[in-house]
C-alpha cells in the first residue's frame, strides 16, 4: 500500500530528527523518517512524498547525492537540504544542484516551518522544477536574457557595473502574508552564499535570502519596504530587493547560471499573475 | 675563566710598550755605560800623566825616596788599586808596598800581554794604554800603562845615566778599581728600570680602563642582550648614548630585535588565527546538531506555551540558544577568512565609506570625528571590502571607547617610508578612555573582548587578519584617560602593473 506523506525526513543524529518530527506533526503534516541516502531512496519508491527535507552530510551518501537523484527522477519533488556545516560553498552548490532552499543548523520553530509550508505551497501550485524551465518555456521577465540565477531562490542583473538583486521562482505566491522585512542598509557589506535578508510571516514563519552575490549594497527599494507583498506580486519587475556594488563579480559569476537564448521578451505584467493566486 | 678582549688587549699593550721602554732603556744604558767608561779612561790617562809628571823631577834627580813617597801618597788614594813602576827587564821599581819592590813580571802576565803578545811585534806606545778587566773578585777595574820615556834629561843626567838609544826606560802601571762607577751604573739601570716597568703598568692600567669603558662594557651589555633574546626575551632593548659605530650597532641590534618580535608576533598570530579556523570549522558542524536540539524544541514549547511565566523562561531559552547559534556563525565567518581579491583601490575612499557606514551611530553617540586625508595618496592594490571592513571595525570600536561628554575621532590618510618601505597609512585615533598596558598586547588575539556581551572579540583579530594577507601591519598605542590610536600600514611598494586589475 503506497501511504502518501508529506514530509520525507532524512537524518542521522536523532534529536534533530526528533525535533524536526515534534514540529511538523502538529501542523498536520504526515513525516516519514529515514537516517541515510539509501532508505531514502527506498521509502521513495514505496511512498508518495511532497518534500524532501534532508541533512547534508550523512554516513555513506551525502544529501547531495539524493538531491541529484530526485532532481533527475522526480523533477517535481522539491528537496530542502538541513546541515550543520553551512559554508558558502554548501549553499551555492545546493541551489546549483537544484535544491528547493537551503536551512542551516540550528534552526528554529518558525524557520523550519517556514521553508517546509513554502515549499508545500509550491507542490500544491504544481510550479516547482527542481531545474530552471528551459528557455523556450520559459515566460514573463524571469526570461530576461540578461539575468543570471542563483538556483530558484534570487536573481541578478548586472547593468552599469551595479547589480539589481531580487527573489526568483521559490519565491512569489508562496508566502503567507509578510509581517516584517528585514533587509540590509545601504553601505552593509553582503557576502554570496550567506543570509543578507530574512521575512517574517504573519503565520509566524521564518524565511532567510541568501545573497546572490558579495558587494556593498548601495539602495534598498523603497516601494518593497513601504509595500512587502511586492516580493508575491512582481518579484522579477518593481519588487527588486536591492542594488548592490558587486565586490568580485568574476569569480561569483560561476554560481550563477544564465538561462536559455534571448527571445522577444512580452510585457511580464499579465504574466506574472500565474504566480499569485 | 672565559677568554675576553679587555686582557687581551692589555697583554698586547704590556708587551708592546714592554718591548718599547725596555729597548730605549737598553739603548740608553749602553750609552751611558760607554760615556761613563770614556769619562774614566780619560781620567785614568790624566791620573796617570799626573803621577809621572809628579815623580819626573825625582827621578830625574835620583831621589828614589821622593818617588817612593809621591807613589806611596797617591796610591793611598780611594779608588786606586795599585800603582807600579816597572823597569824594562820588568823588575818593580816602585810601588806602594814596599814588598813588591824587586819582584819581576813575566812579560806574560795579563798586565803585560797588552804589548807583549807573544810572536807579535812590540807596539810604540805614543800615549799611555788603557784596559778593562776584572779582578779575582768579580770587581771591575781599569788598568793604564803609560810609557816612561828616554829623554835627553835622563841620558845626560850624571846619576844613573840611560843609554841614550834606549828609547823606554820602564812603564808605569796604575790600575783604579771601577767599583764606584758599577755602582752608580747599577743604580741608574735600576731606577730606569723601574720607571720603564712602573710606566708599563700605568699604561696598561690607564688603557685597559678606557678600553673597558668605551668599549667592554657596551659589547657586554650587548652580551648579555643577544644572551636574553636567544633566550626568546625579545622585548630587551639596549640603551644606545654613542654616536659612534658601538652605538650604530648597538642600535641595529635593538631594530633587529624589534622586528624579529614583529615576526615572530606575525607568525604566532597568524597560526593562531589558522588553529582557531579549523577548530572553529570543527566545533560549528559538532554544537549545531545539539543546538538544534536545543533550540527547536525551546521554540516549540514556547509555540504551544500558554502562562507567562513558562513563554518568558522560553523565551530566554530561545533568545541564548540564538545568541549561541550567532556565536558559532562569527566562528565560521571568521574561520572563512578568503585571500583578498585585489584590485587598485583609493584608500581615502575606502574611508569615506567607512565613515558613511558608522556616520548614524556616530552622531547618535555625539562624536565629532576630524578628517586629515592626504589627497595625492596614490592607489594601492588591495581588497576593498576587505580594507573597509578593518576601517568600520576601528571605527565602531573607537566609538565604544568614550565615557566622557568630549568625544573625538582623528581619522587620517598618509604616505610614509618605514623602515626603507613605502607605505600608505591609515590613522584611527579617538580621545576616549584608552586600553590598559596589561591587556594592550592582547587585544589582536580572537575571543578577546572588553565589551562583555556586545561583541565576539573577533573583531580586531579579522583585521589583523585582514591586513596581514595584504602583507601590511597593525598597531595600537594607548593610554589609559587619554585615548587610543590605531595605525594600519600598507606596502605601496609593488606598483601597479597594467592590467592587473582583473
Amino acid at each position: 500500500v503506497r501511504t502518501a506523506y508529506d514530509v520525507l525526513l532524512v537524518e542521522d543524529e536523532p534529536v534533530v530528527r526528533e525535533a524536526a518530527t515534534r514540529i511538523l506533526r502538529p501542523e498536520g503534516l504526515a513525516v516519514d523518517r529515514v537516517e541515510d541516502v539509501a532508505g531514502a531512496l527506498a521509502e521513495l519508491r514505496k511512498h508518495d512524498h511532497k518534500v524532501v527535507l534532508s541533512d547534508l552530510m550523512l554516513p555513506g551518501f551525502s544529501g547531495f547525492d539524493l538531491l541529484e537523484r530526485v532532481t533527475g527522477e522526480r523533477p517535481m519533488l522539491p528537496v530542502i537540504l538541513i546541515t550543520g556545516y553551512a559554508t558558502i560553498e554548501n549553499a551555492l552548490a545546493a541551489f546549483k544542484k537544484g535544491a528547493f532552499d537551503f536551512l542551516p543548523k540550528p534552526f528554529d520553530v518558525p524557520e523550519l516551518l517556514g521553508v517546509v509550508r513554502r515549499a508545500l505551497a509550491a507542490v500544491e501550485r504544481g510550479v516547482w522544477r527542481s531545474l530552471p524551465p528551459p528557455a523556450a518555456t520559459n515566460t514573463g521577465e524571469a526570461r530576461n536574457p540578461t539575468r543570471r540565477f542563483l538556483g530558484q531562490h534570487a536573481w541578478v542583473e548586472i547593468a552599469g557595473g551595479v547589480a539589481t538583486c531580487g527573489l526568483a521562482e521559490s519565491w512569489p505566491g508562496l508566502l503567507a502574508p509578510i509581517r516584517e522585512l528585514r533587509l540590509p542598509a545601504p553601505g552593509d557589506h553582503v557576502t554570496q552564499g550567506l543570509a543578507c535578508a530574512e521575512i517574517a510571516a504573519e503565520d509566524d514563519s521564518i524565511h532567510r535570502i541568501w545573497a546572490p552575490l558579495s558587494g556593498t549594497v548601495l539602495e534598498i527599494n523603497p516601494d518593497v519596504q513601504g509595500d512587502p507583498d511586492l516580493l508575491n506580486r512582481a518579484p522579477f519587475s518593481s519588487g527588486w530587493l536591492a542594488r548592490v556594488a558587486p565586490a568580485d563579480l568574476e569569480t561569483e559569476l560561476d554560481a550563477l547560471t544564465l538561462r536559455g537564448a534571448p527571445a522577444p521578451a512580452p510585457s511580464g505584467g499579465e504574466k506574472e499573475k500565474r504566480w499569485s493566486s | 675563566m672565559k677568554p675576553r678582549i679587555v686582557h687581551r688587549v692589555l697583554l698586547i699593550v704590556g708587551l708592546v710598550a714592554l718591548s718599547v721602554f725596555g729597548a730605549s732603556a737598553w739603548l740608553a744604558d749602553r750609552a751611558r755605560g760607554r760615556e761613563l767608561s770614556a769619562l774614566v779612561e780619560r781620567q785614568a790617562l790624566i791620573l796617570s800623566d799626573t803621577i809621572r809628571g809628579a815623580t819626573r823631577s825625582a827621578m830625574l834627580l835620583n831621589e828614589r825616596d821622593m818617588v817612593h813617597g809621591i807613589v806611596g801618597q797617591i796610591g793611598r788614594q780611594h779608588g786606586i788599586e795599585k800603582i807600579r813602576v816597572y823597569n824594562k827587564e820588568g823588575e818593580v821599581i816602585f810601588s806602594p808596598d814596599a814588598a813588591l819592590v824587586g819582584t819581576k813580571v813575566d812579560q806574560r802576565s795579563e798586565a803585560c800581554d797588552g804589548c807583549h803578545s807573544p810572536g807579535k811585534p812590540v807596539p810604540e806606545l805614543a800615549a799611555g794604554l788603557t784596559r778593562f778587566f776584572r779582578d779575582s773578585n768579580g770587581h771591575r777595574q781599569l788598568g793604564v800603562i803609560t810609557p816612561i820615556r828616554n829623554e835627553p834629561a835622563c841620558s845626560n843626567s850624571g846619576c844613573h845615566a840611560h843609554p841614550a838609544d834606549q828609547k823606554v826606560l820602564g812603564v808605569l802601571d796604575v790600575t783604579l778599581s771601577l767599583a764606584d762607577v758599577d755602582r752608580a751604573v747599577g743604580a741608574g739601570r735600576r731606577s730606569a728600570l723601574a720607571i720603564a716597568l712602573g710606566g708599563v703598568a700605568a699604561l696598561s692600567l690607564l688603557l685597559a680602563a678606557i678600553f673597558h669603558g668605551w668599549v667592554g662594557k657596551p659589547v657586554e651589555a650587548l652580551l648579555a642582550a643577544t644572551e636574553k633574546v636567544a633566550a626568546g626575551e625579545l622585548g630587551h632593548r639596549v640603551k644606545v648614548a654613542r654616536a659612534d659605530e658601538l652605538g650604530r650597532l648597538t642600535e641595529s641590534f635593538n631594530q633587529m630585535t624589534t622586528r624579529l618580535a614583529e615576526a615572530r608576533h606575525q607568525v604566532y598570530q597568524s597560526n593562531k588565527l589558522a588553529s582557531v579556523g579549523r577548530l572553529a570549522a570543527g566545533i560549528a558542524h559538532e554544537i549545531n546538531n545539539p543546538l538544534t536540539g536545543v533550540l527547536t524544541y525551546s521554540s516549540f514549547l514556547l509555540k504551544r506555551a500558554t502562562d507567562d511565566e513558562s513563554r518568558q523562561d522560553l523565551e530566554t531559552i530561545v533568545h541564548e540558544t540564538k545568541r549561541c547559534r550567532d556565536i558559532v556563525r562569527g566562528l565560521l565567518d571568521f574561520a572563512r577568512q578568503v585571500p583578498p581579491k585585489k584590485s587598485q583601490v583609493d584608500l581615502n575612499a575606502i574611508v569615506d565609506r567607512a565613515l558613511d557606514i558608522v556616520d548614524n551611530q556616530l552622531r547618535v553617540q555625539n562624536i565629532q570625528v576630524t578628517k586629515s586625508l592626504l589627497a595625492e595618496l596614490p592607489a594601492i592594490s588591495a581588497d576593498a571590502n576587505q580594507l573597509q571592513q578593518v576601517v568600520v571595525n576601528l571605527l565602531v570600536n573607537a566609538a565604544d571607547a568614550f565615557e566622557g561628554a568630549d568625544r573625538q575621532i582623528f581619522l587620517a590618510t598618509d604616505r610614509k617610508r618605514v623602515d626603507g618601505r613605502e607605505v600608505a597609512e591609515i590613522k584611527v585615533a579617538d580621545n576616549g578612555v584608552g586600553i590598559p598596558e596589561k591587556i594592550l598586547g592582547k587585544i589582536f588575539e580572537p575571543f578577546f573582548t572588553t565589551k562583555e556581551h556586545k561583541g565576539t572579540g573577533l573583531g580586531l583579530a579579522v583585521s589583523w587578519g585582514i591586513v596581514s594577507e595584504h602583507g601590511g601591519t597593525i598597531a595600537v598605542e594607548s593610554k589609559v584617560g587619554r585615548g587610543t590610536t590605531f595605525t594600519v600600514r600598507l606596502p605601496l611598494d609593488s606598483p601597479p602593473a597594467p592590467g592587473s586589475e582583473s
